[in-house]
Protein backbone atom coordinates (compact mmCIF):
# COMPACT_ATOMS: atom_id res chain seq x y z
CA UNK A 1 0.00 0.00 0.00
CA UNK A 2 1.62 3.19 -0.96
CA UNK A 3 1.54 6.37 0.77
CA UNK A 4 -1.30 8.03 -0.86
CA UNK A 5 -3.97 5.23 -0.11
CA UNK A 6 -2.75 5.50 3.40
CA UNK A 7 -3.34 9.40 3.57
CA UNK A 8 -7.01 8.68 2.11
CA UNK A 9 -7.70 5.89 4.72
CA UNK A 10 -6.64 8.15 7.93
CA UNK A 11 -8.44 11.24 5.84
CA UNK A 12 -11.73 8.98 5.54
CA UNK A 13 -11.80 7.68 8.72
CA UNK A 14 -10.83 11.10 10.91
CA UNK A 15 -13.68 12.68 8.15
CA UNK A 16 -16.16 10.02 9.56
CA UNK A 17 -15.77 10.04 13.15
CA UNK A 18 -15.59 13.80 12.94
CA UNK A 19 -18.76 13.90 11.25
CA UNK A 20 -20.55 11.65 13.91
CA UNK A 21 -19.07 13.68 16.33
CA UNK A 22 -20.63 17.05 15.04
CA UNK A 23 -23.79 15.34 14.75
CA UNK A 24 -24.04 14.11 18.08
CA UNK A 25 -23.48 17.25 19.08
CA UNK A 26 -25.99 19.28 17.61
CA UNK A 27 -28.49 16.90 18.41
CA UNK A 28 -27.54 16.96 22.69
CA UNK A 29 -26.33 20.32 22.96
CA UNK A 30 -28.22 22.96 25.10
CA UNK A 31 -28.50 26.25 22.93
CA UNK A 32 -27.77 27.79 19.54
CA UNK A 33 -24.22 28.58 20.42
CA UNK A 34 -23.07 25.43 21.63
CA UNK A 35 -25.05 23.46 18.84
CA UNK A 36 -23.02 26.17 16.40
CA UNK A 37 -20.13 25.28 17.80
CA UNK A 38 -20.50 21.48 17.45
CA UNK A 39 -21.73 21.88 14.01
CA UNK A 40 -19.47 24.62 12.28
CA UNK A 41 -15.93 22.90 13.86
CA UNK A 42 -16.75 18.98 13.60
CA UNK A 43 -18.54 19.31 10.06
CA UNK A 44 -16.06 21.89 8.56
CA UNK A 45 -13.35 19.32 9.94
CA UNK A 46 -15.05 16.48 8.43
CA UNK A 47 -15.51 18.42 5.04
CA UNK A 48 -12.20 19.80 5.23
CA UNK A 49 -11.13 15.66 5.52
CA UNK A 50 -13.66 13.95 2.72
CA UNK A 51 -11.90 17.02 0.47
CA UNK A 52 -8.29 16.49 1.15
CA UNK A 53 -8.75 12.50 0.83
CA UNK A 54 -10.65 12.89 -2.55
CA UNK A 55 -7.99 15.16 -3.89
CA UNK A 56 -5.48 12.09 -3.05
CA UNK A 57 -7.40 9.18 -3.84
CA UNK A 58 -7.76 11.40 -7.65
CA UNK A 59 -4.50 11.92 -8.14
CA UNK A 60 -2.90 14.58 -10.04
CA UNK A 61 -5.93 15.38 -12.46
CA UNK A 62 -8.21 18.37 -13.41
CA UNK A 63 -10.56 16.71 -10.46
CA UNK A 64 -8.09 17.28 -8.23
CA UNK A 65 -8.30 21.12 -9.53
CA UNK A 66 -11.61 21.69 -9.34
CA UNK A 67 -11.59 19.81 -6.03
CA UNK A 68 -9.26 22.42 -4.57
CA UNK A 69 -11.52 25.10 -6.07
CA UNK A 70 -14.56 23.44 -3.92
CA UNK A 71 -12.08 23.41 -0.72
CA UNK A 72 -11.19 26.61 -1.22
CA UNK A 73 -14.51 28.31 -1.82
CA UNK A 74 -15.75 25.93 1.62
CA UNK A 75 -12.95 27.75 3.47
CA UNK A 76 -14.25 31.07 2.62
CA UNK A 77 -18.11 30.41 2.79
CA UNK A 78 -18.31 28.22 5.34
CA UNK A 79 -17.13 30.47 8.35
CA UNK A 80 -18.83 33.56 6.99
CA UNK A 81 -22.72 31.47 7.29
CA UNK A 82 -21.31 30.61 10.57
CA UNK A 83 -20.90 34.10 11.81
CA UNK A 84 -24.17 35.07 10.35
CA UNK A 85 -26.17 32.33 11.91
CA UNK A 86 -24.17 33.32 15.16
CA UNK A 87 -25.48 37.19 15.01
CA UNK A 88 -28.46 36.23 13.90
CA UNK A 89 -29.04 34.09 17.28
CA UNK A 90 -27.83 37.51 18.84
CA UNK A 91 -29.43 39.68 17.52
CA UNK A 92 -32.55 38.03 17.74
CA UNK A 93 -31.91 38.51 21.89
CA UNK A 94 -30.99 34.39 22.68
CA UNK A 95 -28.67 34.51 25.57
CA UNK A 96 -25.81 32.00 25.92
CA UNK A 97 -26.12 29.14 28.06
CA UNK A 98 -23.78 28.94 30.93
CA UNK A 99 -22.25 26.39 33.23
CA UNK A 100 -24.74 25.85 36.15
CA UNK A 101 -22.88 26.54 39.58
CA UNK A 102 -22.69 23.42 41.32
CA UNK A 103 -24.58 23.64 44.45
CA UNK A 104 -22.46 23.04 48.14
CA UNK A 105 -23.28 19.46 49.05
CA UNK A 106 -23.28 18.21 52.44
CA UNK A 107 -19.62 17.75 53.33
CA UNK A 108 -18.31 20.97 51.72
CA UNK A 109 -15.80 22.35 53.54
CA UNK A 110 -17.09 26.17 53.76
CA UNK B 1 -9.62 64.23 -14.20
CA UNK B 2 -9.81 64.89 -10.21
CA UNK B 3 -8.34 62.38 -7.91
CA UNK B 4 -11.64 60.98 -7.08
CA UNK B 5 -12.40 60.17 -10.48
CA UNK B 6 -9.15 58.04 -11.00
CA UNK B 7 -9.79 56.03 -8.02
CA UNK B 8 -13.05 55.38 -9.47
CA UNK B 9 -11.38 53.83 -12.83
CA UNK B 10 -8.80 51.96 -10.51
CA UNK B 11 -11.85 50.32 -8.44
CA UNK B 12 -13.62 49.68 -11.47
CA UNK B 13 -10.58 47.71 -13.07
CA UNK B 14 -9.78 45.77 -10.57
CA UNK B 15 -13.11 44.60 -9.77
CA UNK B 16 -13.35 43.88 -13.46
CA UNK B 17 -9.72 41.98 -13.42
CA UNK B 18 -11.11 39.79 -10.47
CA UNK B 19 -14.06 39.19 -11.90
CA UNK B 20 -12.79 37.97 -15.20
CA UNK B 21 -9.78 36.36 -13.29
CA UNK B 22 -12.78 34.20 -11.55
CA UNK B 23 -14.55 33.56 -14.56
CA UNK B 24 -11.66 31.93 -16.56
CA UNK B 25 -10.85 29.78 -13.31
CA UNK B 26 -14.44 28.20 -13.95
CA UNK B 27 -14.45 28.06 -17.87
CA UNK B 28 -12.19 25.77 -18.52
CA UNK B 29 -10.42 25.60 -21.87
CA UNK B 30 -10.63 29.01 -23.31
CA UNK B 31 -12.41 29.70 -26.81
CA UNK B 32 -13.85 32.59 -28.25
CA UNK B 33 -17.26 32.81 -27.21
CA UNK B 34 -15.95 32.28 -23.81
CA UNK B 35 -13.88 35.12 -23.71
CA UNK B 36 -16.47 37.57 -25.00
CA UNK B 37 -19.39 36.96 -23.24
CA UNK B 38 -17.21 36.29 -19.98
CA UNK B 39 -15.91 39.97 -20.56
CA UNK B 40 -19.14 41.30 -21.41
CA UNK B 41 -20.38 40.05 -18.27
CA UNK B 42 -17.97 40.87 -15.67
CA UNK B 43 -17.76 44.24 -17.57
CA UNK B 44 -21.58 44.77 -16.52
CA UNK B 45 -21.32 43.40 -13.00
CA UNK B 46 -18.50 45.56 -12.22
CA UNK B 47 -20.12 48.95 -13.26
CA UNK B 48 -23.10 47.39 -11.04
CA UNK B 49 -20.83 46.25 -7.90
CA UNK B 50 -17.88 48.21 -7.66
CA UNK B 51 -18.45 50.64 -5.31
CA UNK B 52 -19.46 47.67 -2.91
CA UNK B 53 -16.34 45.59 -3.96
CA UNK B 54 -13.43 48.36 -2.76
CA UNK B 55 -14.49 50.56 -0.05
CA UNK B 56 -14.18 54.25 -0.90
CA UNK B 57 -11.74 55.04 2.30
CA UNK B 58 -9.52 51.68 1.24
CA UNK B 59 -7.24 53.91 -0.30
CA UNK B 60 -3.79 52.19 0.87
CA UNK B 61 -2.13 49.40 -1.43
CA UNK B 62 -0.77 48.06 1.46
CA UNK B 63 -4.35 47.11 3.16
CA UNK B 64 -5.15 45.04 -0.47
CA UNK B 65 -2.59 43.59 -1.66
CA UNK B 66 -1.44 40.94 0.40
CA UNK B 67 2.32 39.62 0.95
CA UNK B 68 1.57 36.99 -1.80
CA UNK B 69 4.09 34.08 -0.20
CA UNK B 70 3.01 34.49 3.19
CA UNK B 71 -0.38 34.25 1.94
CA UNK B 72 0.39 31.00 0.47
CA UNK B 73 1.80 29.96 3.80
CA UNK B 74 -1.16 31.02 5.78
CA UNK B 75 -3.62 27.88 4.24
CA UNK B 76 -1.42 24.90 5.54
CA UNK B 77 -0.98 26.79 9.31
CA UNK B 78 -4.58 27.37 9.02
CA UNK B 79 -5.59 23.87 7.94
CA UNK B 80 -2.90 22.79 11.07
CA UNK B 81 -4.69 25.10 13.65
CA UNK B 82 -8.29 23.64 12.46
CA UNK B 83 -7.28 19.90 12.98
CA UNK B 84 -4.95 20.68 16.36
CA UNK B 85 -8.27 22.54 17.84
CA UNK B 86 -10.90 19.81 16.42
CA UNK B 87 -9.03 17.18 18.30
CA UNK B 88 -8.94 19.23 21.60
CA UNK B 89 -12.90 19.98 20.72
CA UNK B 90 -13.67 16.52 20.17
CA UNK B 91 -12.11 15.82 23.54
CA UNK B 92 -13.71 18.23 25.39
CA UNK B 93 -17.20 17.32 23.85
CA UNK B 94 -17.15 13.77 24.83
CA UNK B 95 -15.56 14.38 28.59
CA UNK B 96 -18.17 16.97 29.00
CA UNK B 97 -15.40 19.71 29.78
CA UNK B 98 -17.77 22.70 28.77
CA UNK B 99 -18.10 26.45 29.91
CA UNK B 100 -18.99 28.36 27.41
CA UNK B 101 -18.66 32.04 27.43
CA UNK B 102 -18.99 35.36 25.46
CA UNK B 103 -15.56 37.82 25.58
CA UNK B 104 -15.23 40.58 23.94
CA UNK B 105 -11.72 41.91 22.65
CA UNK B 106 -9.52 44.50 20.32
CA UNK B 107 -7.80 43.68 17.44
CA UNK B 108 -4.80 45.41 16.25
CA UNK B 109 -5.13 44.92 12.58
CA UNK B 110 -5.75 48.14 10.55
CA UNK B 111 -7.09 46.70 6.96
CA UNK B 112 -10.32 45.69 6.65
CA UNK B 113 -9.35 42.97 4.60
CA UNK B 114 -7.35 41.82 7.04
CA UNK B 115 -10.36 41.95 10.24
CA UNK B 116 -12.13 40.09 7.75
CA UNK B 117 -9.72 36.94 7.24
CA UNK B 118 -9.18 37.02 11.55
CA UNK B 119 -12.90 36.74 11.78
CA UNK B 120 -13.23 33.94 9.52
CA UNK B 121 -9.89 32.35 11.26
CA UNK B 122 -11.67 32.64 14.34
CA UNK B 123 -14.66 30.94 13.70
CA UNK B 124 -13.06 28.41 11.19
CA UNK B 125 -10.13 26.98 14.55
CA UNK B 126 -12.61 25.09 16.66
CA UNK B 127 -13.85 25.76 19.86
CA UNK B 128 -14.19 30.00 19.22
CA UNK B 129 -17.27 31.47 16.76
CA UNK B 130 -16.76 35.30 15.99
CA UNK B 131 -20.35 36.85 16.76
CA UNK B 132 -20.01 40.03 15.86
CA UNK B 133 -17.11 42.23 14.52
CA UNK B 134 -17.36 46.30 14.70
CA UNK B 135 -14.43 48.25 12.81
CA UNK B 136 -11.60 46.58 15.52
CA UNK B 137 -14.00 45.17 18.28
CA UNK B 138 -14.87 41.14 18.08
CA UNK B 139 -17.25 39.30 20.06
CA UNK B 140 -16.26 35.42 20.36
CA UNK B 141 -18.07 32.83 21.94
CA UNK B 142 -15.43 30.51 23.41
CA UNK B 143 -16.44 26.75 24.16
CA UNK B 144 -13.76 26.73 26.92
CA UNK B 145 -13.19 29.84 28.38
CA UNK B 146 -10.84 30.04 31.40
CA UNK B 147 -11.54 33.58 31.66
CA UNK B 148 -13.33 36.53 30.54
CA UNK B 149 -10.79 38.71 30.54
CA UNK B 150 -10.45 40.56 27.81
CA UNK B 151 -6.57 40.48 27.40
CA UNK B 152 -6.07 36.70 28.09
CA UNK B 153 -8.81 35.61 25.40
CA UNK B 154 -7.59 38.05 22.66
CA UNK B 155 -3.70 36.26 23.51
CA UNK B 156 -5.05 32.49 23.90
CA UNK B 157 -7.57 33.45 20.64
CA UNK B 158 -5.94 35.60 18.42
CA UNK B 159 -2.63 36.70 18.75
CA UNK B 160 -0.86 34.45 16.70
CA UNK B 161 -2.81 34.67 13.37
CA UNK B 162 -3.01 38.42 14.41
CA UNK B 163 0.65 38.45 14.12
CA UNK B 164 0.72 36.66 10.77
CA UNK B 165 -2.12 38.55 9.20
CA UNK B 166 -0.28 41.57 9.87
CA UNK B 167 2.63 40.90 8.16
CA UNK B 168 0.63 39.73 5.23
CA UNK B 169 -1.39 42.86 5.17
CA UNK B 170 0.98 45.17 7.19
CA UNK C 1 -8.73 -0.10 -1.55
CA UNK C 2 -11.72 2.06 1.05
CA UNK C 3 -15.38 1.26 0.79
CA UNK C 4 -17.02 3.69 -0.42
CA UNK C 5 -20.31 1.97 -0.88
CA UNK C 6 -19.83 2.06 3.17
CA UNK C 7 -18.54 5.51 3.47
CA UNK C 8 -21.53 6.96 1.43
CA UNK C 9 -23.93 4.98 3.29
CA UNK C 10 -22.51 6.51 6.27
CA UNK C 11 -22.53 10.01 5.45
CA UNK C 12 -26.09 9.71 4.42
CA UNK C 13 -27.43 8.16 7.64
CA UNK C 14 -25.41 11.11 9.60
CA UNK C 15 -27.01 13.50 7.85
CA UNK C 16 -30.53 12.61 9.20
CA UNK C 17 -29.37 13.70 12.94
CA UNK C 18 -28.92 16.72 11.59
CA UNK C 19 -32.27 16.63 9.61
CA UNK C 20 -33.58 15.90 13.24
CA UNK C 21 -32.22 18.94 14.34
CA UNK C 22 -33.61 20.86 11.21
CA UNK C 23 -36.74 19.60 12.24
CA UNK C 24 -37.49 19.90 15.56
CA UNK C 25 -35.12 23.09 16.46
CA UNK C 26 -37.34 25.12 19.12
CA UNK C 27 -35.54 28.77 17.37
CA UNK C 28 -35.03 29.79 13.99
CA UNK C 29 -31.52 29.56 14.71
CA UNK C 30 -31.38 26.39 15.70
CA UNK C 31 -32.96 25.41 12.29
CA UNK C 32 -30.41 27.55 10.72
CA UNK C 33 -27.73 25.23 12.45
CA UNK C 34 -29.07 22.30 10.94
CA UNK C 35 -29.51 23.56 7.71
CA UNK C 36 -25.87 24.57 7.82
CA UNK C 37 -24.89 21.01 8.71
CA UNK C 38 -27.04 19.56 5.94
CA UNK C 39 -25.70 21.85 3.70
CA UNK C 40 -22.29 20.17 4.57
CA UNK C 41 -22.86 16.94 4.15
CA UNK C 42 -24.48 17.03 1.32
CA UNK C 43 -21.43 18.64 -0.21
CA UNK C 44 -19.70 15.58 1.15
CA UNK C 45 -22.15 13.05 -0.16
CA UNK C 46 -21.66 14.53 -4.04
CA UNK C 47 -17.73 14.57 -3.57
CA UNK C 48 -17.95 11.12 -2.58
CA UNK C 49 -19.89 10.33 -5.17
CA UNK C 50 -18.04 12.05 -8.03
CA UNK C 51 -14.59 10.23 -6.83
CA UNK C 52 -16.95 6.77 -6.67
CA UNK C 53 -17.79 6.60 -9.96
CA UNK C 54 -15.33 9.18 -11.50
CA UNK C 55 -17.96 11.53 -12.85
CA UNK C 56 -16.17 14.99 -13.20
CA UNK C 57 -19.52 16.62 -13.59
CA UNK C 58 -20.98 15.66 -9.88
CA UNK C 59 -18.26 18.54 -8.81
CA UNK C 60 -19.75 21.33 -10.64
CA UNK C 61 -22.84 20.10 -9.21
CA UNK C 62 -21.24 19.99 -5.65
CA UNK C 63 -19.66 23.64 -6.21
CA UNK C 64 -23.12 25.11 -7.16
CA UNK C 65 -24.96 23.29 -4.53
CA UNK C 66 -22.90 24.88 -1.90
CA UNK C 67 -22.41 28.30 -3.59
CA UNK C 68 -26.70 28.60 -3.10
CA UNK C 69 -26.28 27.21 -0.02
CA UNK C 70 -24.79 29.94 1.12
CA UNK C 71 -26.57 32.07 -0.51
CA UNK C 72 -29.72 30.48 1.08
CA UNK C 73 -29.09 30.80 4.26
CA UNK C 74 -28.04 34.52 3.42
CA UNK C 75 -31.31 34.97 1.96
CA UNK C 76 -33.41 33.11 4.55
CA UNK C 77 -31.12 35.51 7.37
CA UNK C 78 -31.76 38.62 5.67
CA UNK C 79 -35.89 37.78 5.51
CA UNK C 80 -36.48 37.32 8.87
CA UNK C 81 -34.47 39.87 10.26
CA UNK C 82 -36.38 42.34 8.48
CA UNK C 83 -39.35 40.93 9.94
CA UNK C 84 -38.47 41.10 13.18
CA UNK C 85 -37.69 45.02 12.90
CA UNK C 86 -40.47 46.07 11.01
Amino acid sequence: MSAAVWAEFVLVFLGMGFALLGNLGVFLMPDPYTRLQASATCSTTSVISVLLAAMAASGFSPTTGKLAIILLYFLVSSPVATTIIARYAWESGILPWRKPKRRPREGDRP
Amino acid sequence: MTPRTKWDLVRLSSTFLSLFAAWLLFAGPPNAYALVSGALASGVLALLTFRFFLDEHEAGVRHLLPNPLLLVLYLPYILFRIYAASFVLAYDMISGRMDPRVVHFRTRLKSDLARAVLCSSITLTPGTIAILIDEDHLLVHWFTAPSTHSHRARREIAESMEKLLGRIWS
Amino acid sequence: MIPWDFVLWFFLGSLVLGLVRLVIGPSTADRLVGLNLVAGQVLTLLVLLAVKEDVALYLDVALVYDIFGFLGILAIVKYFTKRRTS
